[in-house]
C-alpha cells in the first residue's frame, strides 16, 4: 500500500496542516517582499562522495555560496573545486589495506547538471564492497576533512507489480470516470520484507529505458522504525528528476510510470548517518521550519579537522531490479 | 444573610459588630494571668454568591496585624481577646470594615459584596491596599477576571492568557497566541493548574485562543518566582486558576454571542445556602456556518474544524466544618479534512480533561485540611484513512494524584502549610497503529511509560517582628520511572552503532530520582509605604515537553525523566524594591532575577521530525541561563486605572551537541518588552480600555549560505536564533456599553419576573494595522535551468486591524 506516501504526509502535513487552517481561518494574512542583510558566509567544502559494490569511489567536490548569489548553471560550475588531494583507505578482516588517491575529472561528464551531481574526482583502485568501511581523507588549501562510511549488506525486495491509474481511482471511488490516459499511467508497487534486526535503512532509485542517471523520490530514504521485521506493501514513485527533466512528463503524472516502461530500480541499504543526510535534506527542501518547525539542518557525516565542511560520505549496499511495465497495464 | 447555623455572618457593610459571648476560659490559648489572653478568629470568607475569596486579606488595623484566606477561603487569627477592628479586602470586591469583641474562640465567616463601578470612579479594590509592600512573597501577580473580560481581545474571546502576556517578566509566543514564558522559561516549565487539576495544554486552535472560559473562572493567579513550596514540578511559574463554584443563593443565566464562539453558563443553588452547582460551556461555530456554503458534491465537504469547553462544578457543606467540591473540565479542537477524489481523509483531534474531588475540613480553628483527588488528561491523535489504508498516530499524558495539605495558625503572624502528594503519571509520547490491507503495521512499537512522584512539603511564613518578614519552605520530592521500558544503547554519540537494548520488566524500577527543593523569601519593611524584598528558590521538573517548533503545539510531546532524561533544575535568585504612593493609589515595583536552568532539553540537530517512539534518542541536554530586571507601576483608584510593566532581559541556552556549546539566545530573548494597560470609566454606561505592547523582535534563525547538491540548492543554516525579527508593537482598544443595568423581562422564559443584564462589547484589535512578522522565510521563484532563478526574503503578517462585538447577558 502507500505506506511511504502517507507516512511523508503524516510526518509534514500536521505542521502545515497547523499553519494552513491558521491562515485560512485568518484569512486576512498578509505576505511582504523584504530586504535582508545576511551576514558573509564562512567558506565551507560541500563533499558528495559515493561508494558502491563493483564501482570506483566517486566524489563531488565544491565550495558554498553566498545566500543571495545569482544562481545559474555557471555558478553552479565555478563553484567545483579542484583544489583537494583525496584519498580513500580501507582495511578488511584481515588487516589488508587497500588505498586509493582519486584523481580528478577535468573534464567531468555534465548530463543535465542541475539535477544531478557533477563527480568531478574518481578512483583509480578501490571498487567498493559489500560489508566493508570506507575511511575518506581530503586535504584542500583551506580545509582538512575526514569521514568514514560502510557499504552494508542490502536487504531485499520481494515482488514488483504495477496498477494503472484508472485502477486507483475506481477503487477510491467507485463512481469515477477514468480516462484512457488513465490507463496508460501505472503506479509502481513493491512487496518488502524487513529483515527482523531493527535499524535497516534504504534509499531507493530508478530509471527508465532512455535515462542514464537514477533519479529519486522527494524523500528517498526509509527506515524499519514503523515496521520492523515485517512484510509491507510500499508504493515506489517515478523520481522527481525525471518529471522535471523530461518536457513530455505533466505534472499530473507526477510519480506515476507510462505503459511500456522499462523499470531499473537500484535499491540500496545504508547506515544510519547516510539516512539521517537524506532525511534533513528531504525536510530542509520541503519547506519545513517557519513559525510551528524548527530550521531543519542537514547533518554531515564528514569532520572537518581544519575549516568547515557540509555533505555527505556515502556507502551504498545497493542490488538492482528490472520490471517491464505491460503495454496494457 | 446566614450561611449556617454555626457561626455568626457579617458582610455587605451593615451587619452589626459582634461580641462573642464571654464565658468560662477554657480554650484561651494563653493562661497566664498576667497576660491578656489569645483566642483563634477563623472562618470562610466569601463573595455574596457563596464563592470562596482565594487570598483575600484580613487585616487587624490596630496591631497592623493580619492574614490571607488559603485556597479554600480559609482564614485564622489569633488575637488578644478584646475589641477589633478588621479590614478584609480582595480583588474585585468592596472592602468590609467590621469590628468584633473577642472572648472566646469564634468561627466567623465574612461575606463581601463585589465591586459596582458608582459614577466614573473605579477602585480596584485588589487586595489589602499594600498588599504588594507588606506581603513577604514576591514576583506574584493576581489579575481580576473582570478586568480580563473588558480588556480588548482577538476576535471578541476574553482571555486570561494573553492579560497575563501583559505582565512583567512574561512574554508571549507570538503574534495572537496564548503561549507564555516567564523569565527566560520555555512553555512546559509553567504549571497550568485549573482547580488543582494540572492543564497540559492550554490553547485551543494551535494557541490562539485559550482553553479557559472567563464565564467559568473565579481567580487568578502567577507566580513567576519564590514559588511556595505547596507548588512543585514546574521550574519557572505556576498560573494557578480556580474554578467558579456557582452561585448557592440564586438562579444565574449568562453567556454571550462573540464572532467566533458563543458561551452559555449557568448556576445556582442545589440547596439555599449549602450547595451550589455551575455548568458553564463554550463552542466556536464557524464550522457550522460554513458547511452549508459547501456544496454536496465537493471534494472537501465534510470537512472543518471546532473546539468547545465544558466547565462543570458542584459544591456541599454537609457540615459547618466540612466541604466538598467535584469538578470537571472536558474540551477539544477537531480538525477534519476530506478529499474524496482520492479517497483521502484525515482527522486531529486533541483535548485537555480534568476532574477534581475536593474535601475541606476544619479540623480546629487553627487547624484546616483539604483533600483532593484529581486527574488530568491531555490526548493528542492524527487519523489518516485512504483507500484500505489506515493509520492512527496518538501520544497522550495523564495523572492521578492525591495531596493533602494542612494550614495551621502557629500565632498571629505565624502560618504553617504542610502536606503532601502523591502522583502516577501515565505517558504515551507517541503510538502508531495502522492497517494496510491484511496487514497491521506496528502494533509492536507502543511504548507508554510509567512514574510515580511522591512529595511532602512544610512552608513556613513568620513575621519575625515589626519589619521582617520570613516565608521559607522546603520540598522533597521523588520521581520513580518504572517498567515496562527499553532503550538502545550505542557506541557512538551520533547512534550509528547500535550496542544492544536494555529491558525492564512490568513495575521493576527503572530510575529514582530524589531532589530537595529548598526555598527562602526574606520581606524587610522600610517604613509603611516600602519594602524590600529578596528571595532563592529550587524547583526540579520531573517531565518535559519535546517541542521541535519552540512554540507550544498539540503535537509536541510529554515524556517523563528516564535513565537518559534527567530532571530539569531551576534555581531562581530574585530581589526587589516595592514602593506605594498617594495612599497606595499607584504601585511600584522593581524586580531583579537570575535564573539558572539545568538539564535542559532540545532536538538533536538533524534529528527526523515526526513521531518516533524511541524519542529520547533525538534529544541533547544543555543548560539555560536568564536574568533581567522588571519595572511595574500600576494605578489602582479614579476613573483612568491600568499598568505599565517594563521588562528588560536576557535569556541563553548553552549546548555540548548544539552549536559545539556555543551560547545561543533563546527563541524568545526579547531585550526590551513593554505593556501599557489602561482603563477609562466615562459613566455607568461606557467603559473604555486600550492596551499597547512593545517588543524587540524575536530571536531567529536563518540561512547563512547554500550549496549544491545532487541537484537541489540547500540552505546552510546559520548559527541558532542569531537573527532578529523586527521589533513587534500592537495597540489595541474596547469599548464595553451597558445599555441598561437592569430590566424587566416577561415569563417567556420560565415564568416570572427576572432581572436582565446585558452589555455589548465593541474591540479592535490592531488598531493601527501594523503587519507584525508573525514569520520570515526564504523563497525561490523561477527555474535555474533557464537561469530565471530568484531569491527573495518574504515577511508573513497574520492579523492586520481586526474589529469585534461580543454581546454579553446575564439574568
Amino acid at each position: 500500500m502507500e505506506f511511504q506516501i502517507l507516512m511523508n504526509r503524516i510526518q509534514s502535513t500536521v505542521g502545515r496542516t497547523i499553519l494552513l487552517v491558521i491562515l485560512a481561518l485568518a484569512g486576512i494574512s498578509c505576505e511582504r517582499n523584504i530586504d535582508l542583510n545576511l551576514p558573509p558566509p564562512q567558506p565551507h567544502l560541500v563533499v558528495y562522495g559515493v561508494v558502491e559494490p563493483d564501482s570506483l569511489i566517486k566524489v563531488s567536490i565544491s565550495r558554498n555560496s553566498a545566500y543571495f548569489d545569482p544562481v545559474d548553471l555557471n555558478a553552479v560550475l565555478n563553484l567545483l573545486d579542484y583544489s583537494a588531494t583525496i584519498t580513500v583507505q580501507s582495511t578488511d578482516s584481515l588487516g589488508q589495506t587497500e588505498l586509493d588517491t582519486l584523481k580528478p575529472l577535468l573534464f567531468p561528464a555534465l548530463p543535465i547538471l542541475q539535477y544531478w551531481t557533477v563527480f568531478n574526482y574518481q578512483g583509480t583502485k578501490i571498487r567498493g564492497r559489500h560489508n566493508r568501511t570506507y575511511q575518506i581523507h581530503i586535504l584542500h588549501p583551506d580545509h582538512e576533512i575526514v569521514g568514514e562510511t560502510k557499504v552494508p549488506v542490502p536487504s531485499r525486495i520481494d515482488s514488483l507489480w504495477v496498477r494503472s491509474r484508472a485502477f486507483l481511482q475506481k477503487q477510491a471511488n467507485p463512481s469515477s470516470q477514468p480516462t484512457s490516459r488513465d490507463s496508460q499511467l501505472v503506479q509502481l508497487f513493491y512487496r518488502y520484507r524487513d529483515p527482523q534486526a531493527p535499524g535497516d535503512h534504504v534509499r531507493v532509485f530508478s530509471r527508465i529505458q532512455n535515462e542514464d542517471q537514477w533519479s529519486t523520490a522527494f524523500n528517498s530514504v526509509y527506515d524499519d522504525q514503523f515496521f520492523n521485521g515485517q512484510s509491507l506493501d510500499f508504493v515506489l514513485p517515478r523520481g522527481k528528476e525525471a518529471y522535471l527533466f523530461n518536457d513530455s512528463t505533466t505534472f499530473d503524472e507526477f510519480g506515476l510510470f507510462r505503459a511500456g516502461d522499462s523499470i531499473q530500480i537500484k535499491w540500496a541499504s545504508i547506515d544510519r548517518t547516510n539516512f539521517l543526510f537524506w532525511s534533513g535534506l528531504a525536510q530542509a527542501t520541503g519547506g519545513s521550519g517557519g513559525p510551528f518547525g524548527a530550521q531543519p539542518v542537514v547533518t554531515t557525516n564528514l569532520r572537518a579537522l581544519r575549516g568547515r565542511v557540509l555533505g555527505l560520505w556515502a556507502g551504498y549496499g545497493s542490488v538492482h531490479y528490472s520490471f517491464k511495465v505491460p503495454e496494457r497495464p | 444573610m446566614i450561611l449556617g447555623s454555626w457561626v455568626p455572618v457579617f458582610g455587605l457593610g451593615h451587619s452589626p459588630d459582634i461580641t462573642a459571648p464571654a464565658s468560662s476560659n477554657p480554650e484561651a490559648e494563653d493562661l497566664d494571668k498576667d497576660r491578656i489572653p489569645r483566642y483563634t478568629l477563623s472562618g470562610y470568607l466569601r463573595g455574596q454568591s457563596g464563592e470562596n475569596l482565594v487570598g483575600a486579606t484580613i487585616q487587624v488595623l490596630a496591631q497592623g496585624a493580619g492574614t490571607v484566606s488559603n485556597a479554600y477561603g480559609f482564614y485564622s487569627l489569633m488575637l488578644d481577646s478584646g475589641e477589633h477592628t478588621l479590614l478584609v479586602q480582595y480583588l474585585g470586591y468592596q472592602k468590609l470594615t467590621k469590628t468584633i469583641r473577642l472572648q472566646r474562640n469564634t468561627q466567623l465567616n465574612l461575606v463581601l459584596e463585589e465591586s459596582v463601578v458608582e459614577g466614573t470612579e473605579i477602585v480596584v479594590e485588589g487586595k489589602r491596599a499594600d498588599d504588594n509592600v507588606t506581603q513577604g512573597r514576591m514576583s506574584v501577580n493576581e489579575v481580576d477576571i473582570r478586568q480580563v473580560k473588558s480588556l480588548p481581545a482577538l476576535m471578541g474571546e476574553a482571555d486570561i492568557l494573553k492579560t497575563i502576556q501583559l505582565l512583567p517578566g512574561v512574554k508571549n509566543g507570538g503574534e495572537g497566541t496564548t503561549g507564555f514564558y516567564v523569565r527566560g522559561g520555555g512553555p512546559d516549565q509553567n504549571l497550568i493548574l485549573l482547580d488543582e487539576a494540572v492543564v497540559y495544554n492550554a490553547s485551543h486552535l494551535f494557541g490562539f485562543f485559550s482553553v479557559f472560559n472567563a464565564d467559568a473562572l473565579a481567580n487568578s493567579q502567577l507566580i513567576k518566582g519564590g514559588m511556595p513550596a505547596e507548588y512543585g514540578g514546574r521550574i519557572s511559574s505556576v498560573l494557578d486558576l480556580t474554578m467558579r463554584e456557582g452561585n448557592n443563593q440564586k438562579h444565574v443565566t449568562q453567556g454571550g454571542l462573540g464572532l467566533i464562539a458563543s458561551r452559555f453558563t449557568t448556576e445556582g443553588p442545589l440547596k439555599r445556602g449549602k450547595a451550589s452547582y455551575i455548568l458553564s460551556g463554550r463552542r466556536t461555530y464557524l464550522d457550522v456556518l460554513v458547511d452549508p456554503l459547501i456544496p454536496k458534491d465537493a471534494p472537501a465537504k465534510g470537512s472543518g474544524y471546532f473546539f468547545y469547553d465544558l466547565n462543570a462544578k458542584i459544591n456541599w457543606q454537609p457540615s459547618p466544618k466540612d466541604r466538598l467540591y467535584a469538578s470537571a473540565y472536558f474540551g477539544k479542537d477537531v480538525f477534519d479534512f476530506n478529499n474524496r477524489e482520492n479517497g483521502f481523509r484525515f482527522s486531529i483531534p486533541w483535548g485537555n480533561s480534568t476532574a477534581t474531588l475536593r474535601w475541606n475540613r476544619i479540623l480546629s480553628p487553627r487547624l484546616f485540611a483539604n483533600h483532593s483527588l484529581v486527574y488530568s488528561d491531555f490526548e493528542f491523535g492524527t487519523r489518516f484513512t485512504q483507500n484500505d489504508f489506515t493509520i492512527n498516530l496518538n501520544s497522550g499524558v495523564r495523572n492521578l494524584t492525591f495531596k493533602q495539605d494542612f494550614d495551621y495558625q502557629l500565632a498571629t503572624g505565624h502560618r504553617l502549610k504542610f502536606g503532601s502528594q502523591l502522583i502516577r503519571h501515565w505517558f504515551l509520547p507517541s503510538v502508531v497503529e495502522g492497517r494496510a490491507g491484511d496487514f497491521d503495521i506496528a502494533t509492536n512499537n507502543i511504548r507508554r511509560l510509567n512514574a510515580v512522584e511522591w512529595s511532602a512539603y512544610l512552608r513556613d511564613e513568620w513575621d519575625i517582628s515589626d519589619r521582617w518578614q520570613v516565608n521559607a519552605g522546603l520540598r522533597f520530592a521523588v520521581f520513580q520511572q518504572y517498567g515496562p521500558y527499553s532503550y538502545e544503547r550505542y557506541t557512538d554519540a551520533t547512534l550509528v552503532t547500535r550496542l544492544d537494548s536494555v529491558g525492564f520488566g512490568p513495575g521493576e524500577k527503572v530510575v529514582r530520582y530524589p531532589a530537595w527543593e529548598p526555598r527562602l523569601n526574606l520581606r524587610y519593611l522600610v517604613d509603611k509605604q516600602s519594602s524590600i524584598k529578596i528571595g532563592i528558590t529550587r524547583n526540579l521538573q520531573f517531565i518535559h515537553l519535546a517541542s521541535s517548533s519552540g512554540t507550544s503545539l498539540p503535537a509536541d510531546l510529554w515524556i517523563p525523566s528516564t535513565l537518559k532524561v534527567r530532571p530539569q533544575i531551576g534555581i531562581q535568585y530574585a530581589a526587589g524594591y516595592f514602593r506605594n504612593f498617594r495612599d497606595n493609589t499607584y504601585e511600584t515595583s522593581v524586580e531583579v532575577y537570575f535564573k539558572d536552568l539545568q538539564n535542559q532539553i532540545d532536538f538533536r540537530e538533524g534529528a527526523v521530525n515526526g513521531f518516533n517512539p524511541l524519542i529520547e534518542n533525538d534529544l541533547v541536554f544543555g543548560r539555560g541561563e536568564a536574568y533581567g530586571m522588571e519595572f511595574f507601576v500600576k494605578k489602582n483608584r479614579g476613573k483612568l486605572s491600568g499598568w505599565v510593566g517594563y521588562t528588560l532581559s536576557w535569556t541563553n541556552r548553552f549546548f555540548d551537541d548544539i552549536m559545539k556549546g556555543k551560547p545561543y539566545p533563546y527563541k524568545f530573548d526579547r531585550r526590551h518588552d513593554l505593556s501599557v494597560v489602561g482603563t477609562w470609566v466615562q459613566s455607568p454606561r461606557w467603559k473604555f480600555s486600550g492596551t499597547f505592547v512593545y517588543s524587540t523582535g524575536n530571536a531567529y534563525t536563518l540561512p547563512e549560505s547554500r550549496y549544491f547538491f545532487e541537484g537541489q540548492i540547500i540552505d546552510q543554516i546559520g548559527e541558532r536564533n542569531s537573527f532578529r525579527l523586527p521589533h513587534y508593537h500592537r495597540l489595541d482598544f474596547s469599548a464595553v456599553y451597558t445599555p441598561n443595568q437592569e430590566r424587566a423581562s416577561d415569563a417567556a422564559m420560565g415564568g416570572g419576573r427576572r432581572r436582565y443584564k446585558g452589555e455589548w462589547v465593541f474591540a479592535v484589535y490592531n488598531v493601527y494595522s501594523r503587519l507584525n512578522p508573525f514569520f520570515i522565510y526564504l523563497d525561490n521563484e523561477g527555474s535555474l535551468q533557464q537561469g530565471t532563478l530568484q531569491i527573495q526574503a518574504k515577511k508573513v503578517s497574520l492579523f492586520p486591524i481586526i474589529p469585534s462585538v461580543t454581546w454579553n447577558f446575564k439574568f
